[in-house]
C-alpha cells in the first residue's frame, strides 16, 4: 500500500439529475496528490473544481451520480461504507471552505463546533479536548483563544473565522487538507496570512494540500503542482513553476494574463478572457474552449483533444503544440 | 436576559390596561344590560338594581372604580349570578380550560414537531407524500368540523369515549377535546417545522459539520433540529392565542364547564364584570405565553440574545 499516492482521482465523472435530464459537471478528471505537496486546482467558477473533490467525499447537499474512483491511500472513497468515510473526514482529511461565516453554524459557539472534530478521539476527556481546541486556535495565531472559543461566529471577523476553520481542519493533524477557495471571501491583507498558514501545514506536518482557487496568484505562491480545469475537465497539469513560466494551453495563458502581478514597475495591461465557459450539461463535439480560444483551428470544432505530454511532467489538452505557439 | 424579562413585564402592564379599557367601553356600547330578560322588570326594581351595582353612576366613574377594584384584587360580583364573585367563577372554570388548553398545546408541539421533522427526514417519497397530505388535511379541517366527527366516531359508533362533558376531569373526557383542539395547530406547526428543517438541511454549515466528522446524530440534533426550531418557537405565542380562542369553540362543542364557556354565557348575559374578569385572565395568559416564547427563542438563537 505504500506505493499508492496520498490521494488520487481516477476518471471521475459527476452528474446531477436536473429538470432537463442529467447534467454532467465533472467529465473524467484524473489527478494525483503526493504527501507533503500542494496541488492547486485552478479555473473559473463552474469549471467543476469544487465538485470534483466535494462530491468524491460525499460533501454535497444533493447526492449526484458518480463514476470512477477517488482513492485515499489506495482506498476507494466512493465504495466505502458511509461510516468509514465519516470517520476519515475531519480526522485524516481536513476541509476549509470558502465563506467561513456561512460554513460555521450561526447558533453554536466556536468551541462546540471545534469539539465536533474531536469526537472520534475517545482517549481524550472533555478538558483535554478543550485544551486541544485552544492549542489549535493558538497554532493559527489567534491571540485570545479563550474568548474566541466562547464566541458565536457572528461575533468574530471574517479573517478570524477563516483561521477558526483552518484550526478545525488541522486539529487532528490530517494527512490531506482540501481548501476550497479559502481566501476568496477575505481581505487582501488577511489572504496572505491564510495562505501562509496553509503552506505551513504542508511543510511542517508533511500533509498533502489541495487548494481549489480561481486566484492563480494564490496558486503561484503555494503550489508545487497545478491542474487547470475547464468545463468539468482537466485541460493542463504539471509542476507549478513550469506552468506559470510557460503555459501550454491557451486557456492557462488567458488566466495568467488576466491576473495582476505585484512585481515589476510597469505591468502590461490585464487581459480579460472574452466570453464565459459553456453551460454545464451542454453536449460538445469539439474542444470546450474553442469558442473563446484566440488560436482556434478547424480540428478544435470537431474533436475534443485529450491530455497529451507537453514537456517534463506536463500534460495539456490542446491540438496545437506549444512549440507552434511560442514560435 | 433578566433585564430583558423585566422590560417585557413592564410593557405587559400598559398592554393589559389597554385591553381592559377597550373591553370595558366596547361592552357598554353593546345594547342591553345585565338585568334585561324576556319579562320586563318594573322600572323601580331595575333602578334599585342599577343603584345597588353602581350602574347609575357616570361611565367614567364606574370605570375608575372597576380598575381600582381590580388593582386590589377585587374583580367584583357577577351581575347575573346572585351572591357569586367573579373570582369564584374564574376559579371554577379556569382549571378546566387550562387542562384542555395545556393538553392541546402539548399535542400541538409534540405532534407538530414530530410529524414535521419526520416528513423532512423521510427517505421514501411515499412516506413524505403521505405525511404532507396529512399535514394539509390537518390544516384544512377546522376543529368545529373535526370535533363532531370525532364525537360521532369514538363516542357513538365505537362507543369507547364519552361524547361530551367534563366528568370531573377524568382522562377519557379530555382525549377528544385535546385532539380537536391540538390537531389543526399541530398541522400548522408541522408545516412550519418541515419547511424550516428543509432549509437547514441544505445550509452550507451542514456540509462543514459533515466535513469535520460530526456524527450524523449530532448533525440532526444540533445542526438541523435546533436551528429549525427557532421559527417554530416564535410561532408558539400566536399558537397559544389560537389555542385559547379555539378552546372557546371546543368547550361549547364538548359541553365543558371551562372559561371559554363561561365567557360566551357572560357575554350573552351582559355580565359585565364576569366578561372583563375573563378578558383579564385570557390577556394575562397570552402575554405570559408570548414572554415565554421570547425567552425560549432567545435561548435557541444567540443573535436574538445579543440584540442583533
Amino acid at each position: 500500500m505504500n506505493a499508492s499516492p496520498l490521494f488520487e482521482l481516477r476518471d471521475l465523472i459527476v452528474r446531477y439529475k436536473g429538470v432537463q435530464g442529467r447534467v454532467e459537471v465533472v467529465s473524467g478528471v484524473s489527478l494525483t496528490v503526493e504527501q507533503g505537496t500542494c496541488l492547486a486546482i485552478v479555473g473559473e467558477s463552474g469549471s467543476g473544481k469544487s465538485q470534483s473533490f466535494l462530491s468524491a467525499l460525499g460533501l454535497t447537499s444533493s447526492v449526484p451520480e458518480i463514476h470512477g474512483a477517488a482513492l485515499f491511500r489506495g482506498h476507494d472513497l466512493l465504495n466505502m461504507p458511509k461510516k468509514d468515510l465519516n470517520a476519515l473526514r475531519g480526522d485524516r482529511i481536513g476541509f476549509i471552505f470558502q465563506n467561513p461565516h456561512s460554513f460555521l453554524a450561526p447558533h453554536l459557539r466556536i468551541e462546540s463546533q471545534m469539539l465536533e472534530a474531536l469526537r472520534g478521539r475517545g482517549e481524550m476527556n472533555r478538558s483535554e479536548q478543550r485544551l486541544a481546541a485552544r492549542a489549535a486556535l493558538s497554532s493559527v495565531r489567534i491571540e485570545d483563544p479563550e474568548r474566541v472559543l466562547q464566541s458565536f461566529p457572528f461575533e468574530i471577523s471574517g479573517g478570524m473565522a477563516q483561521r477558526v476553520m483552518i484550526a478545525i481542519a488541522m486539529i487532528n493533524a490530517p494527512d490531506l487538507v482540501i481548501a476550497d477557495e479559502p481566501t476568496t471571501a477575505l481581505d487582501a491583507s488577511v489572504r496572505n496570512s491564510v495562505l501562509e498558514l496553509l503552506r505551513e501545514a504542508v511543510d511542517r506536518r508533511g500533509a498533502g494540500l489541495i487548494i481549489i482557487t480561481h486566484d492563480i496568484g494564490a496558486a503561484a505562491g503555494l503550489a508545487d503542482a497545478i491542474a487547470v480545469m475547464y468545463a468539468g475537465r482537466v485541460i493542463e497539469t504539471g509542476p507549478a513553476a513550469s506552468i506559470l513560466a510557460s503555459p501550454a494551453h491557451p486557456y492557462t495563458r488567458g488566466l495568467i494574463a488576466a491576473a495582476p502581478k505585484l512585481t515589476g514597475a510597469r505591468q502590461p495591461r490585464l487581459q480579460a478572457l472574452p466570453g464565459g465557459p459553456p453551460p454545464a450539461g451542454l453536449a460538445l463535439d469539439g474542444c470546450p474552449f474553442a469558442d473563446r480560444c484566440p488560436t482556434v483551428r478547424t480540428a478544435c470544432r470537431t474533436t475534443a483533444p485529450d491530455l497529451r505530454p507537453a514537456g517534463p511532467g506536463r500534460l495539456s489538452a490542446c491540438w496545437i503544440e506549444t512549440a507552434e505557439i511560442v514560435a | 436576559m433578566i433585564r430583558y424579562i423585566f422590560g417585557r413585564l413592564a410593557i405587559a402592564a400598559p398592554t393589559l390596561l389597554a385591553v381592559v379599557t377597550l373591553s370595558f367601553f366596547l361592552l357598554r356600547a353593546a345594547p342591553g344590560g345585565p338585568f334585561d330578560s324576556t319579562r320586563a322588570l318594573p322600572p323601580e326594581i331595575e333602578a334599585n338594581l342599577n343603584a345597588l351595582y353602581g350602574l347609575d353612576r357616570p361611565l367614567t366613574e364606574q370605570f375608575t372604580s372597576y380598575v381600582g377594584g381590580v388593582l386590589r384584587g377585587d374583580f367584583g360580583p357577577s351581575y347575573r349570578y346572585r351572591d357569586v364573585q367573579v373570582s369564584d367563577i374564574v376559579a371554577d372554570a379556569l382549571p378546566v380550560s387550562l387542562a384542555i388548553g395545556g393538553l392541546g398545546l402539548s399535542l400541538t408541539l409534540i405532534l407538530g414537531i414530530g410529524v414535521g421533522a419526520a416528513s423532512a427526514l423521510a427517505r421514501g417519497p411515499a412516506l413524505a407524500t403521505a405525511l404532507s397530505v396529512a399535514i394539509s388535511v390537518g390544516i384544512a379541517v377546522p376543529s368545529f368540523v373535526s370535533a363532531p366527527i370525532l364525537a360521532l366516531i369514538f363516542g357513538v359508533m365505537l362507543d369507547i369515549l364519552p361524547v361530551a362533558g367534563w366528568g370531573g376531569g377524568r382522562a377519557e373526557h379530555l382525549i377528544l377535546p385535546m385532539i380537536a383542539l391540538g390537531v389543526p395547530n399541530a398541522a400548522f406547526v408541522a408545516r412550519l417545522m418541515r419547511a424550516s428543517m428543509l432549509e437547514q438541511m441544505t445550509s452550507e454549515s451542514i456540509l462543514a459539520a459533515r466535513a469535520r466528522g460530526a456524527s450524523p446524530r449530532r448533525i440532526i440534533l444540533r445542526h438541523i433540529l435546533q436551528p429549525a426550531l427557532i421559527p417554530v418557537v416564535s410561532y408558539l405565542g400566536p399558537a397559544s392565542a389560537s389555542i385559547l380562542t379555539g378552546s372557546v369553540v371546543i368547550e361549547q362543542l364538548f359541553a365543558l364547564p371551562g372559561a371559554g364557556q363561561a365567557f360566551i354565557d357572560a357575554s350573552l348575559n351582559r355580565d359585565y364584570t364576569l366578561v372583563l374578569g375573563l378578558v383579564i385572565v385570557f390577556a394575562t395568559l397570552v402575554i405570559l405565553l408570548n414572554l415565554l416564547t421570547d425567552i425560549l427563542a432567545g435561548a435557541l438563537n444567540p443573535r436574538l440574545r445579543a440584540g442583533r
